[in-house]
């Protein structure tokens, strides 16, 4: 007498398949982490210079929801007003939690959050930044008026 | 992200990864089997929670879990083609004391494992005496002796 199952090879035959494909993207999946796609990796932080390299902002292309990220301008070389100004579309993703060294005022105007020092502006500035929100977010920043974009992609 | 959506992420990327998987990942054959089950559930349980704690969070995190869990039961009971998609259907692995290889091969089954899983099984000391072996869907083996 045969055995009653509820064997249905054909089923099977097409997982087969699935499970190749699966099993090959997680591998692609967990190669992406190594690199950094997923954040912290080679591939996971860049550098955006601004017009004729006189200024750079150090920046995490990959971040995620709940860990803190933070930019890192270097504008030995920036001319223009003392002031480093991110645009207000990209704070609404993630929101600005410290500024060193601190400016002497914050403004909000035209689109931007505009942080001014007195006299001319430091060398180095760190902005720590919280993300908040999923997805590709398109960054402006501005130092000494001259804008810098990057994007910047924020996992869960 | 709200708890009850950390929860069906992660129940649905665990439901995945599982069935990928194959059987015989969770048929805790060795110790360390067991072991890296363990750690497994370490990881998801941080993804799940995050920063929050509190006892709020936890209960929020069990109910939806107990409820996607019921869920899953009541479509795998009313649709047999939910059933082998969620859980997988049993496979023919030994006929008439012969190990069918192709399905050992998808299913990650060695020679050794199999005469492993008969001793305990049955208590036979080989095939020789099998009519039929069933991998489960649990990832068990199942062994019926031939007359």
């Amino acid at each position: 007498m045969a055995i009653v199952t509820e064997e249905d090879l054909r089923f099977e035959r097409r997982w087969y398949r699935i499970q190749r494909v699966g099993r090959a993207l997680l591998v692609i999946a967990i190669v992406a982490a190594v690199v950094g796609v997923f954040g912290t990796g080679p591939l996971a932080s860049a550098t955006a210079e601004g017009p004729g390299g006189r200024f750079s902002v150090d920046y995490d292309r990959f971040v995620r929801s709940t860990q803190s990220t933070s930019l890192q301008i270097s504008a030995q070389g920036a001319v223009g007003p003392a002031t480093v100004a991110i645009a207000q579309g990209f704070l609404q993703a993630t929101s600005l939690s410290d500024v060193s060294p601190q400016p002497d005022s914050e403004t909000a105007r035209g689109g931007r959050v505009v942080l001014s020092y007195q006299g001319s502006l430091p060398d180095e500035i760190e902005l720590q930044l919280a993300p908040e929100t999923i997805g590709v977010h398109q960054a402006t920043v501005w130092v000494g008026g001259a804008p810098v974009r990057f994007r910047q992609v924020t996992w869960p | 992200m709200i708890p009850v959506v950390r929860a069906i992420a992660v129940y649905g990327f665990l439901l995945v990864l599982m069935r990928l998987m194959g059987k015989r990942s969770l048929a805790q054959v060795t110790v360390f089997d067991l072991l890296v089950l363990l750690i497994v559930s370490e990881a998801t349980q941080q993804g799940m929670t995050g920063n929050d704690f509190s006892v709020t969070n936890s209960i929020i995190l069990v109910t939806t879990l107990v409820l996607l869990q019921r869920a899953a039961d009541k479509l795998t009971n009313r649709s047999p083609r939910s059933d082998r998609l969620l859980n997988d259907v049993p496979t023919v692995i030994v006929q008439d004391g012969r190990p069918i290889a192709d399905r050992m091969r998808h299913n990650d089954l060695s020679d050794g494992e199999l005469l492993e899983e008969v001793r305990k099984a049955a208590g036979l000391e080989g095939l020789d005496k099998v009519r039929y072996a069933v991998l489960e869907r649990d990832g068990s083996i199942s062994v019926i002796q031939s007359g």
